[in-house]
């Protein structure tokens, strides 16, 4: 066995705990773009420039605090506070912008066929991205290093035993910002689960994602839960922004294209629409991703690695993983 | 409703929609980072150099938006006059273009004399040639990018297939000549590129093709999307043979021969724009015919309702996977011509942008038809040169623009600019009388499964 | 209906206010001198968008400067000097369609562009329309390799500086095992691919890894985590600072603690407030220091005053922009062929010292030299010269 292959058994172990904090990033992006897709039937192609915003929001937000004295570094603030607020912050500004994007951009042209929309969110998308370049400048921004130095710090080291001669032994870390970025994606998913389907609210966007017209016959401000949707689908992405931020050191104004597009690939691999389906997406492609990576030259292949396991789900399962049977779209 | 009621209610509507956009960009327009020279983190100003350039803009905001209003005022009243002056300039046309024929001609026309101005200037000092030259290329772009548009137009206008990556069959296409024309490949000319070209290409439409059958939508949009993606990164990573992220040059031996017919013939580009005024020729006049042939029938068929054209017989597997080929084929066409005119390839010019931007100049003319793919094409290429060559102190601003001018196209004309009022009907269609075209799939009830 | 069209119409409203909104930035700035008949026109061509972009403004800007000091002793031939500038977006088909346009306004010459890839087609162009071009920036041998009479390049070439960065580390860090990394760009790759040959042909040395890692990509742990486990010696990284800090940064965070070696790409302020005293140790290949250099002071001093911290390119284009002026001010004309011939004839005083050209366009010394960041990530100096 090469030795190349042994090294890439070793360091199995660890890719696949970055794989899963990549993927539960991808995840909570790829909600957004679900649940769009779920009510509207049509790709938010701007919510990958959502999640930059996000991540600008909360560079803004720890700057904010740092400069007036109280939090970050020295002032009366934990850290963890510091956090929270930040990231309130940046969900505040990342949920105004999906929703005034609805308002402005989707909303007047409902109902058209699936390019008009496209189009229209294609176009929404470039107009962000270069929003934000021109709004707040093309270099950089970072994450106050010390900071990012608090939590990037290893808090669980686990060995993983040899098996036998052909797998060496290897082991784990997870800092403390992976362990963050777990809980919170996935406090954050529960939350979601528990919006959708215990809330009025939620029933209500079931509702609407199952019948449009039905729904509104029934009372269903459909206007209201269309907003609602883009909210939340914000809202999450500004987390994601937040998390990966800070993993990162830094964001920048293309940071939404790549993401974006994985995390869209991820819906559409767990079956788009689907709320479980988008984090199982998520998850798979982070794994291959750090998986393939990992792999000596590997780097340079994984994005064609992400879409053959894209391509190769869809030829067996041409709604996804957790896809249902849904009506036929031209 | 009273046209004053209507009026007010609009400029309500739009005053409230205006708060809300200046209120949710607040925070990216006005605060900024920065960092004083030994600091190790950003602190948080407010951005005083915006506010006072944005109170020098102040008027020119003001005149805009005036402007802006009164042509909606102007055209809200005089809308009658607006439309019953269209119909007689559409019937003073139709009595123009009567035949098929003139019809033809008038519209070939405008072509004609765009390609044949480089060559009409007999003798001409050098500023001018070189104007001529700069303007030549904007020619020869334009040809590619409207082959280009009326290739996509294929898949996306006429059978209904939403391709997201036309770009890597263009890249497949300029590959093809690049990789042929290397020294250590013999520096093979054009007489090898084009059948080469079209095999590549053919055959990478038949690959995206076969797995796209099954898939519809949104779903077919990503796989080409992330073929085209996947291309770009395996011609990247094939160093060898592609000279990856370097790009390959192609050798002067290799390149479209010189055309010997005028002062400046040495300038290469012209024999360019010959063959891409050809090829560009080809494209409309066989899409044409197929468009009104069988095959265009049944992709009008598939495009509406799939399920009833496979009823009817029509073998949709087939007809799609034409589709794909011959759409392919266009774009590897038009790569040959990218490749002779810009003599050298790089993966950079191939990304996900290039796809959109050809996709939207299908869009801009209005799906479906040949004419309003060429306008997209033309309009489009046109107004990123005359950004990029005109107002190159606002380059920052120039894709904003060109975000900006896509939403509002969406908003105001889904059909496109050459889109039939029918279309228009389709699109603009009250969800009562008629129904979605995508009945949305239910969001899923949970994570049980 | 009516409403449908009334939302619609205000919604444009809306969008066309804020892009005035954001307009007004520049609006309020200075406009450049409308051109005349007694003005010579000078094209600075380069990314003006896109990840790059700071780069090609250090090159404007530093264009700008040298143009400034010109008019103000009264001109070159008697006419005052312009600038006009070009966003190529770092794209091939952009960049000829840049140089036409510059062509076809009527300039002498061209510093640009900042890409080998937009460099190589564009040359062409400018052969044609028989303008001199003098690159700041295109380190790839491929520029001048083919042997334009109009090109010429201030910087040093990719296999040069590879070649200078191996020596060192064989010289002074003697390291068994080393991890190449490059940013998957023209350059980058260019630069390691150099280092990793001139390391292959002196021997003695395992390359544990050779990876690319894609401008788009945003998250290096997973391949610096396998970095670390073939436990480099040292680590190169071939590429510009946007990617640079952050990798570094990253790199430091999964324990890869070995030196990193690099090119000019990351010899850059902005590479060193970014990742700060994490980077080292760290060591990058550049030009001669211009502070050591007097002609080179007052450049540094009137840049920071008028834009701030400079760029890595701005004293190369700083130069090459005072190199064609005076190649124009020596052959006495406009015409591109003379110029060029008495650039090439010329041994030039610039900021980056002796500047004197080769028959492909090269500078004929290698002006390579080591820089090592200082403790504390307060600045760079120099630590090691060839020779």
């Amino acid at each position: 066995m090469s030795e190349d292959f042994q090294a890439f058994l070793s360091n199995l172990p660890q890719a696949i705990a970055n794989g899963l904090v990549r993927g539960s990033i991808y995840a909570l992006i790829a909600l957004g773009y679900t649940m769009v897709y779920g009510i509207l039937g049509m790709i938010n192609f701007a919510h990958g420039e959502i999640y930059m915003i996000g991540s600008y929001a909360g560079i803004i937000a720890v700057a904010a605090l740092s400069t007036l004295g109280l939090g970050g570094m020295g002032g009366p603030l934990s850290l963890a506070v510091v956090l929270v607020l930040s990231m309130a912050f940046a969900m505040l500004v990342s949920g105004s912008i999906g929703f005034t994007v609805e308002r402005i951009a989707y909303r007047p042209i409902r109902g058209a066929p699936v390019l008009s929309p496209l189009i229209s969110a294609i176009g929404m998308s470039i107009f962000l991205m270069h929003f934000v370049m021109v709004a707040q400048g093309k270099d950089y921004k970072q994450f106050p290093i010390p900071l990012h130095d608090k939590l990037v710090v290893t808090v669980i080291k686990i060995g993983t035993p040899s098996l036998g001669s052909w797998w060496p032994e290897g082991s784990v870390e997870l800092t403390l910002l992976d362990l963050l970025t777990l809980a919170a994606a996935f406090g954050l998913m529960v939350g979601l689960y528990v919006f959708v389907n215990k809330t009025k609210l939620g029933t209500a966007m079931r509702a609407v994602a199952q019948d449009k017209t039905m729904a509104g016959l029934l009372g269903i401000d459909i206007d209201k839960v269309i907003s609602v949707t883009f909210v939340t689908g914000a809202i999450l992405a500004a987390a994601a922004g937040v998390l990966i931020t800070i993993r990162l050191s830094q964001t920048f104004y293309t940071a939404g294209y790549i993401a974006g597009m994985m995390a869209f690939t991820s819906a559409v691999l767990g079956g788009i629409g689907n709320i479980p389906g988008a984090v199982l997406g998520g998850l798979v492609l982070g794994l291959a991703e750090d998986i393939t990576s990992t792999y000596p030259g590997g780097s340079d292949w994984k994005v064609v690695v992400s879409f053959v396991v894209l391509l190769a789900c869809l030829m067996f399962l041409p709604r996804g993983l957790l896809g249902e049977r849904v009506g036929e779209r031209a | 409703m009273s046209a004053d009621r209507g009026i007010r209610d609009r400029a309500l509507h739009a005053a409230r929609l205006v708060l809300l956009v200046l209120l949710v960009s607040s925070p990216l327009v006005w605060l900024k980072l920065e960092r004083a020279g030994d600091e190790t983190r950003d602190r948080l100003a407010f951005n005083w150099e915006r506010a006072s350039g944005l109170l020098h803009a102040l008027p020119w905001i003001l005149l805009v938006l005036g402007a802006g209003a009164a042509l909606g005022f102007f055209l809200s009243r005089f809308k009658g006059a607006i439309a019953s002056a269209g119909d007689r300039v559409r019937q003073e046309a139709r009595k123009l273009a009567a035949t098929r024929p003139r019809r033809a001609a008038l519209v070939a026309l405008p072509f004609v004399l765009l390609v044949l101005f480089p060559f009409l200037p007999p003798h001409l000092s050098k500023e001018s040639q070189l104007s001529v030259q700069n303007y030549t290329n904007v020619v020869v772009f334009i040809t590619i990018y409207a082959t280009l548009a009326v290739g996509l137009n294929i898949t996306v206008g006429q059978a209904g297939l939403l391709v997201l990556g036309y770009a890597a069959f263009y890249e497949i296409g300029a590959y093809s000549y690049a990789i042929i024309a290397q020294p250590e490949r013999g520096e093979h000319g054009l007489v090898l590129a084009i059948p080469l070209a079209i095999v590549a290409s053919a055959t990478l439409g038949l690959v995206v093709g076969l797995p796209s059958l099954r898939l519809r939508g949104d779903y077919l949009a990503l796989v080409t999307l992330g073929f085209g993606e996947t291309l770009r990164y395996v011609i990247r990573n094939l160093e060898d043979l592609t000279g990856g992220e370097m790009g390959l040059s192609i050798p002067d031996r290799a390149k479209p021969p010189t055309l010997m017919l005028s002062s400046y013939a040495l300038d290469r580009q012209l024999s360019v724009l010959v063959g891409t005024s050809i090829l560009l020729a080809l494209c409309i006049s066989t899409t044409a015919r197929i468009q009104r042939s069988r095959v265009g029938r049944a992709w009008l068929a598939i495009r509406e309702d799939e399920l009833a054209a496979n009823c009817m017989g029509i073998a949709s597997r087939y007809y799609k996977l034409l589709a794909f080929v011959l759409s392919a084929i266009w774009a590897g066409l038009a790569g040959v011509a990218y490749a002779g005119q810009v003599g050298f390839v790089s993966p950079k010019s191939f990304e996900f942008d290039e796809s959109i931007l050809i996709l939207s100049m299908v869009v801009l003319g209005g799906m479906g038809r040949i004419g309003g793919a060429i306008l997209g094409a033309v309009l489009l290429y046109t107004l990123k040169w005359v950004l990029q060559d005109k107002f190159s102190e606002y380059t920052d601003y120039k894709n904003l623009v060109l975000g900006a001018i896509m939403i509002l196209l969406m908003v105001f004309r889904p059909q496109g600019l050459l889109g039939s009022a029918q279309l228009a009907q389709e699109l603009k269609g009250e969800e009562a009388s008629a129904p979605p075209p995508a009945a949305a799939p239910a969001l899923s009830q949970g994570a049980a499964p | 209906m009516l409403r449908f069209r009334s939302r619609v119409s205000l919604a444009s409203l809306v969008i066309g206010a804020a892009s005035a909104a954001i307009l007004a930035g520049p609006a309020g700035g200075p406009r450049p001198a409308s051109a005349g008949d007694e003005t010579l026109k000078i094209a600075v061509c380069g990314p003006m968008t896109g990840g790059q972009k700071k780069q090609g403004d250090d090159v404007k800007n530093a264009v700008s400067l040298a143009l400034d000091e010109w008019n103000a002793k009264g001109g070159v031939l008697g006419k005052k000097i312009e600038m006009i500038s070009r966003d190529d977006e770092a794209k091939e088909s952009q960049a000829v369609a840049c140089a036409r346009q510059i062509a076809a306004a009527g300039v002498v010459g061209i510093i640009g562009h900042f890409n080998s890839g937009c460099t190589i087609p564009a040359s062409e162009i400018y052969k044609d329309a028989k303008l001199v071009m003098i690159t700041p920036s295109a380190t790839n041998p491929k520029v001048t390799d083919r042997k334009l009479w109009n090109v010429f390049r201030v910087c040093g070439r990719d296999d040069d500086q590879g070649g200078v960065a191996a020596k060192f580390v064989l010289e002074k860090l003697k390291p068994k095992k080393v991890a190449i990394l490059h940013d998957k760009t023209q350059y980058g790759e260019g630069l390691a691919k150099q280092f990793r040959d001139a390391l292959k042909a002196a021997g003695g040395v395992t390359i544990t890894r050779f990876d690319g890692i894609s401008q788009e990509e945003t998250d290096y742990k997973a391949i610096l985590g396998a970095v670390k486990k073939t436990e480099p010696d040292l680590w190169y990284y071939g590429g510009m600072y946007d990617k640079g800090a952050p990798i570094t940064i990253q790199a430091r965070d999964v324990g890869l603690m070995a030196p990193l070696v690099s090119g000019d790409g990351l010899k850059e302020e902005e590479f060193l407030s970014k990742a700060g005293s994490k980077c080292e140790p760290c060591f990058v290949t550049f030009g001669p220091d211009p502070n050591g250099i007097p002609t080179a002071k007052a450049f540094l001093e009137s840049y920071k005053k008028k834009f701030g911290q400079e760029g890595p390119y701005s004293v190369y284009a700083y130069d090459a922009a005072n190199i064609l002026l005076e190649g124009i001010k020596a052959a006495g004309s406009t015409d591109g062929e003379k110029i060029a011939e008495a650039i090439r004839k010329r041994a030039h005083d610039g900021a980056l010292g002796k500047l004197e050209f080769d028959d492909k366009g090269d500078l004929k010394t290698s002006i390579y030299v080591v820089w090592e960041v200082e403790k504390g990530a307060k600045g760079f100096k120099v630590c090691w010269s060839p020779k």
